[in-house]
């Protein structure tokens, strides 16, 4: 699999998304717009071939309507087909971006810059769907990356989020209208959650009656479904705040869970994986430089071992290495038939030009256990 | 912050309310903000003085720095001062790159042998070097996710490979292939019978022969006959269990 398709989900499926949005909605609203137009014609045709015979005036109201109708369509067209041909535009630029920068055609300091700006992007994307917008701007404007990820769909989002943690429900549901049929095909509970909260909030104001009209205006298709939830909820308005239902569904933490949902939701409908990319690629390179032997700041030069990077390496698996390598405890050169591997009593292991070094008349001393090893009982390893 | 962008580690650590991770930062702020607000100016005085003031160990850098300042004045037709300038150069590079810069003071201004040194990719490039030692941290994290880059395409080809044989590629605790790194910096030692990395629940045993196998093979090997003998399995030896001795990697 290409890097490029394993990688950028995220510079890509949004676009793509959105266009597929754009076009689903154009085609409606050129549908509804078509039955207008169908509709004045008709009139038009009523009245232009009726038996008696009319007056201009009769007609030139009509007339107008229609053409007004089909000049709106006009535009419509025009409108919808710029909007797509950004978008479309846009989905090139960033293939070919893309493109450049795996095959091959850059010069050395290109690839460099290119290199730099993959690793920021993946930042940037991370950035963003944790939420922490303001930082991802300021990257976006400082690295001129910003027309490579989608921003404006995460400032939406963060809109919502903050209306909901300011407990309201109202931008939410504005954005589930917007995203009403991607969220159907994605069979998404996430309206009845939000509805939910609604009912609950009115029956904690004691608001039981418009509660009840809520359900039945929102929540029918759930209700006739016998979704054990919304039993619930029904049985919180009949019986109250007091009651054990109400208690039940009732949680200090919703609007942070429904924050939760709604992200989780919003990254669906984008088809964009659970964990961020940058994510992927941080954990499974630190995993490439993990190995059994690395603990906080055993070696310097070791990634692994830096203190950060393993307190978030503990659950990670080691790097899969097929041939053994084994460095001298001394000088940290790599072992081989030019420099065999010895290993003294200690059961440490060194290289046989640092055993020359560290050899004390008839004994080796180890620097690390500070033993004494007769040359005689000097093992060598081979290893395979 | 080790790429230059101090101002961006400021707003978030304000979004995110992490307090005090910065104050090292903000004491020396003000002098590193003129010294690099210049240099991306296209002045690199300050920086020179700077950094031969606080990091007089990176000669290549200073060199670097003086060398594309050379260049900027030749560009603006000052070739006095660029001619002053250069004469900082002959102790900090070689001399065949000293005798090419100071070449460029006689040769016409649009002379294009000198654009890749001078390309504004390369001054990009500068900056992060400079960022680097002003600021103390080579941040590790590029590396880590450039190494990622090439891991995650590697393990989905190997999923979609598997996706009809197993459900889980991760079955050990190791990566299921190997991950090529620039340098490895521990020695790692790989059981020739088992196949898994020796650790220290598991460590390496050598075998009175002189070869190296995991304990669990050693275990293995010696469960099958009594008094704990065991054949190695590459040279027809036969010893002990008792006679191997731990290897400490």
């Amino acid at each position: 699999m290409d890097s490029n398709a394993a990688l950028e989900y995220q510079t890509f499926k949004i676009p793509y998304e959105t266009l597929n949005k754009q076009f689903r909605e154009t085609q409606k609203s050129l549908g509804r717009q078509r039955a207008r137009i169908q509709d004045a014609k008709n009139l038009l045709d009523t009245k232009l071939t009726a038996e008696k015979p009319i007056t201009l005036d009769e007609v030139a109201a009509p007339l107008a309507e229609f053409k007004n109708r089909v000049s709106m369509m006009d535009s419509l067209i025009e409108k919808a087909y710029e909007e797509q041909a950004d978008g479309l535009h846009d989905l090139q630029h960033r293939a070919h971006y893309l493109h450049t920068g795996v095959d091959g055609s850059l010069t050395s300091i290109e690839q460099w810059m290119w290199d730099k700006e993959r690793v920021d992007r993946l930042v940037l994307q991370h950035l963003l769907r944790c939420g922490h917008l303001e930082t991802a701007r300021a990257f976006a404007e400082k690295t001129g990356l910003g027309r490579l990820c989608d921003i404006s769909i995460f400032e939406k989002a963060d809109l919502v989020e903050k209306s909901l943690l300011n407990g309201q429900t109202g931008p939410c549901l504005e954005w589930l209208h917007e995203h009403r049929s991607r969220l159907r095909r994605l069979t998404s509970t996430f309206e009845t959650e939000i509805r939910s909260h609604d009912v609950m909030e009115l029956v904690r104001e004691g608001r039981r009656l418009e509660a009840l009209k809520y359900v039945r205006r929102f929540l029918a298709q759930s209700l006739q479904e016998g979704n054990e939830k919304i039993r619930k909820l029904m049985a919180a308005i009949a019986c109250g705040v007091e009651s054990k239902a109400f208690r039940e569904l009732d949680s200090p933490k919703g609007w942070e869970e429904l924050v939760r949902l709604f992200r989780m939701e919003n990254a669906r409908i984008y088809q964009l994986p659970e964990q961020s990319i940058f994510s992927a690629c941080l954990q499974t390179g630190i995993c490439a430089h993990k190995t059994p032997s690395c603990a906080p700041n055993a070696n310097p030069n070791c990634i692994a071992c830096d203190t950060t990077v393993h307190t978030l390496a503990a659950d990670l698996p080691f790097a899969n290495v097929s041939n053994s390598k084994l460095l001298c405890g001394l000088t940290g050169e790599p072992l081989d038939e030019k420099n065999v591997p010895m290993m003294l009593e200690s059961g440490r292991v060194y290289g046989e030009k640092a055993v020359l070094q560290l050899r004390e008349g008839d004994y080796i001393r180890c620097p690390r256990t500070n033993t004494k090893t007769h040359v005689k009982q000097l093992a060598r390893l081979f290893i395979l | 912050m080790s790429t230059g962008h101090p101002e961006i580690a400021e707003t978030y650590v304000q979004e995110c309310n992490l307090h005090g991770r910065l104050d090292e930062y903000t004491a020396i702020k003000d002098t590193v903000g003129k010294v690099i607000e210049s240099f991306r100016q296209h002045n690199t005085i300050p920086a020179i003085n700077y950094i031969e003031l606080n990091a007089p160990q990176e000669k290549r850098l200073i060199f670097d720095l003086v060398r594309h300042q050379v260049l900027e004045l030749i560009k603006q037709g000052k070739k006095l001062e660029a001619l002053t300038l250069s004469r900082k150069l002959s102790g900090l590079g070689s001399d065949g790159e000293v005798a090419q810069i100071m070449g460029a003071l006689f040769t016409k201004a649009d002379d294009t042998r000198f654009n890749e040194i001078s390309s504004p990719l390369a001054w990009q490039q500068l900056e992060s070097r400079l960022s680097e030692v002003i600021f103390k941290c080579k941040s590790i994290l590029p590396q880590i996710l450039e190494t990622g880059c090439q891991a995650v395409p590697a393990l989905l080809n190997l999923r979609s490979v598997m996706a009809p044989r197993q459900d889980q590629i991760f079955s050990s605790d190791e990566l299921p292939i190997e991950i090529p790194i620039e340098k490895r910096y521990h020695s790692t030692f790989t059981c020739p019978i088992l196949r898994v990395q020796t650790t220290e629940r598991n460590p390496p045993y050598r075998l009175r022969c002189g070869h190296v196998i995991s304990k669990d093979a050693l275990e293995k090997l010696a469960s099958n006959s009594r008094h704990s003998l065991l054949k190695c399995p590459y040279c027809p030896d036969e010893s002990s269990k008792d006679q191997a001795l731990r290897v400490f990697l």
